[in-house]
């Protein structure tokens, strides 16, 4: 069953005289219960869509809905009860957290809006129950989240997201700032609440590894737009976007003995404030050959069981690169 | 010091039995506790590690940053035969920079906000006392050629904040290497960027090294640098060296058990996570055993409670500070793989 689904969504900020194209035409859908990362480098659009995922920002066009609720256009009261089915786990989670507030307040706050019927006494036996749902000590309750380590505030930040028992969570590069030992126990923990809880997640990630291990489906962001998007392995083993074979080859293998091809990239990434005219990725790709590269903006077609990519030439396919 | 962890060719630095702690009136950290190795000519030596392992505090150590209160309480640091440890700090200045560059995590923390980029490299190159305007303006731009800025009279006439993450970096690599130091150190050069820059600048700072047959020091907690970047690497773990040895050994074939569990948590597709057990020990009071004896799952020698065990070779050039003999046949009890999850963090510290 499709939970969350972004169609056609555009999304542009203006800062000062200047317009940044943040978000250029996406879709994208999450299925309950799966994991659908999110890929691609600064400034592609990755938090932007998680945002709009969840109603915090409006589109300026294209629809974004949730659990067969169409977000854009509601009413802030309709938009607030329906946040009760969807939240974030930011990737610092200390400076996402009241500094003065004690570990339980900042659990328990969610519940205070989205379920003010419940009294004081059930909204401590829940945070308790959430508590040691995320691993965490419920005796914490009364700490300061500087007092806590960076895993445990990590899992009190978890514990925040579901405690309202929300379907769909973003995860907003959740462990980028934690030790692998650290981040291993993360990662092992919401695997385990979206095995329980069917959780739907949006993860943001940059680290290829990760997302390897973590989720079931892959989409790569280029510049505001979805460049390509499949299964994990369809993705990862067989990128058929150049951005993505290039981004891929970036990646550092753990192992020493494995030294896959690094496929370097010219150039910088364009301004969002200007978008090209034809393909976005043009001024870097080592494929373009396609007349209509420099003059239209590919549009996603299937090249793989449930795996699209946008672009008139073929990486990994038949021909060579030009 | 020990032979441990020594390079196959002449050292260019030695660090012998080095200490750093950081007292304050109410506690006293040991960030550092005996630590031990050598970089000879021309290699790239990965030192690796989680926060708190003392990997950042050794490096400050060593090109003698330290900041307050860490100060080195033992151990030498010899720079081609010169013990930097107690040297005044305007001795130091005049060693940073000609003979040892520094490339640190933060570009813009390098950086001077408030000065052109020109202006910062006649400082650096005049500190050390020559050059005339015009010939530090034009090796500055050969540098900043060098370091792959693609219009480096417009960077020279600008300000940091104008610079992109990775042109910052760029930027910090062309001053660190312009006085030409046999050695480079650098901590954490890539965090924080992206992957294709990430690439882009390690590459850079291999190549730069290589051509010129510099040493490297790169500092990282990414096991993917070290295992793509490093021929040697060094594992630290609470203040000290657990294990050194040629990178194609220590990462295929660990023979410290922290090691191993570092490697283990390490995502791979299909393949099942274990993160760490137990506390990284705190370091405000050292164990009397082996640092690693709590969380250990080989533990079984005696002498691992009581005793801290010394770097020994373990295989060709390869070095572990273990008690036990791998080789015994004492494996990772399966069991203990589903145990429940526990922090292996230790509560925030303010090093």
């Amino acid at each position: 069953m499709v939970l969350v689904t972004l169609s056609e969504v555009r999304k542009t900020f203006r800062r000062g005289r200047s317009e940044v194209h943040a978000v250029n035409g996406v879709d994208l859908h999450i299925e309950a219960g799966e994991t659908l990362a999110l890929i691609g480098e600064s400034g592609s659009g990755k938090s932007t869509v998680g945002r709009l995922a969840l109603g915090l920002i409006q589109p300026d066009e294209g629809h974004v809905t949730v659990d067969g609720m169409q977000l854009d256009g509601l009413d802030r009261r309709t938009l607030q009860a329906a946040r009760q089915n969807m939240t974030i786990v930011f990737q610092e989670s200390f400076q996402s957290l009241d500094p003065l507030m004690s570990v339980g307040r900042i659990i328990e706050e969610p519940l205070v809006i989205h379920e003010p019927s419940l009294t004081p006494t059930e909204r401590r036996e829940r945070v308790e129950e959430t508590m040691r749902r995320v691993i965490l000590d419920p005796g914490l309750y009364e700490r300061r989240p500087r007092e806590l380590s960076g895993g445990q505030q990590q899992r009190v930040g978890v514990a925040r997201a579901i405690v309202t028992g929300p379907k769909f969570v973003v995860l907003d590069e959740p462990t980028s700032s934690l030790d692998l030992s650290v981040q291993a126990g993360i990662l092992e923990l919401l695997a385990n609440l979206q095995r329980d809880l069917g959780l739907a997640y949006l993860f943001i990630s940059h680290d290829i590894g990760t997302v390897d291990y973590f989720s079931d489906r892959v989409a790569v962001m280029y510049l505001g737009q979805v460049v390509e998007t499949g299964p994990k392995a369809a993705v990862l083993d067989t990128p058929r976007h150049p951005y993505t074979e290039a981004l891929l080859s970036a990646a550092l293998p753990a192992d020493p003995t494995e030294q896959p091809p690094h496929i370097a990239l010219t150039g910088d990434i364009p301004s969002p404030t200007q978008l090209p005219k034809g393909c976005f990725f043009y001024s870097r790709c080592n494929y373009r050959g396609d007349p209509r590269c420099a003059t239209e903006n590919p549009p996603l077609r299937q090249v793989g069981p449930d795996h699209w990519a946008a672009t008139f030439c073929h990486v990994g396919g038949t021909a060579e690169p030009a | 010091m020990t032979a441990a962890a020594a390079p196959a060719t002449a050292s260019l630095l030695e660090v012998s039995d080095l200490r750093v702690q950081f007292r304050s009136r109410r506690r006293t950290v040991h960030a550092v506790n005996g630590v031990s190795f050598a970089i000879g000519e021309g290699e790239t030596v990965g030192l690796v590690g989680e926060t708190g392992c003392g990997k950042s505090a050794t490096v400050r150590a060593i090109i003698g940053l330290l900041k307050s209160p860490g100060r080195v309480t033992a151990g030498a640091v010899r720079l081609e035969g010169t013990d930097l440890v107690g040297l005044q700090p305007r001795q130091l200045r005049q060693i940073r920079g000609a003979r040892i560059g520094f490339v640190p995590q933060n570009p813009f923390g390098a950086l001077n906000p408030v000065l052109r980029i020109e202006r910062q490299f006649r400082n650096v190159i005049r500190a050390h006392g020559r050059g005339r305007r015009g010939e530090i303006r034009s090796t500055a731009l050969d540098m900043l050629d060098a370091v792959g800025i693609a219009d480096p009279e417009r960077v020279l006439r600008g300000y940091a904040h104008e610079l992109s993450g990775g042109m910052a970096q760029r930027v910090v690599i062309a001053l660190a290497m312009i006085l030409n130091p046999r050695l480079v150190v650098a901590d954490e050069p890539t965090t924080g960027l992206d992957l294709t820059i990430q690439r882009q600048i390690l590459d850079l700072i291999r190549d730069l090294a290589e051509t010129e047959g510099r040493s490297m020091l790169l500092v990282t907690h990414d096991v993917g640098v070290v295992a793509q970047y490093c021929s040697r690497v060094l594992v630290m773990y609470a203040g000290q060296v657990v294990e050194a040895g040629p990178v194609r050994r220590v990462l295929t074939d660990p023979a410290h058990p922290y090691t191993e569990a570092l490697l283990a948590a390490v995502p791979r597709r299909g393949e099942r996570l274990v993160g760490a057990q137990g506390t990284v020990p705190t370091l405000l009071e050292l164990p009397p055993g082996c640092f690693y004896y709590d969380r250990c799952q080989y533990r079984s020698d005696p002498r691992c409670a009581t005793e801290a065990p010394s770097l020994r070779e373990v295989g060709p050039e390869h070095w572990a500070a273990v008690h036990y003999d791998k080789g015994a046949g004492i494996r990772l009890p399966a069991a203990s793989a589903s145990a429940a999850p526990s922090d292996a963090d230790s509560a925030p510290g303010d090093m």
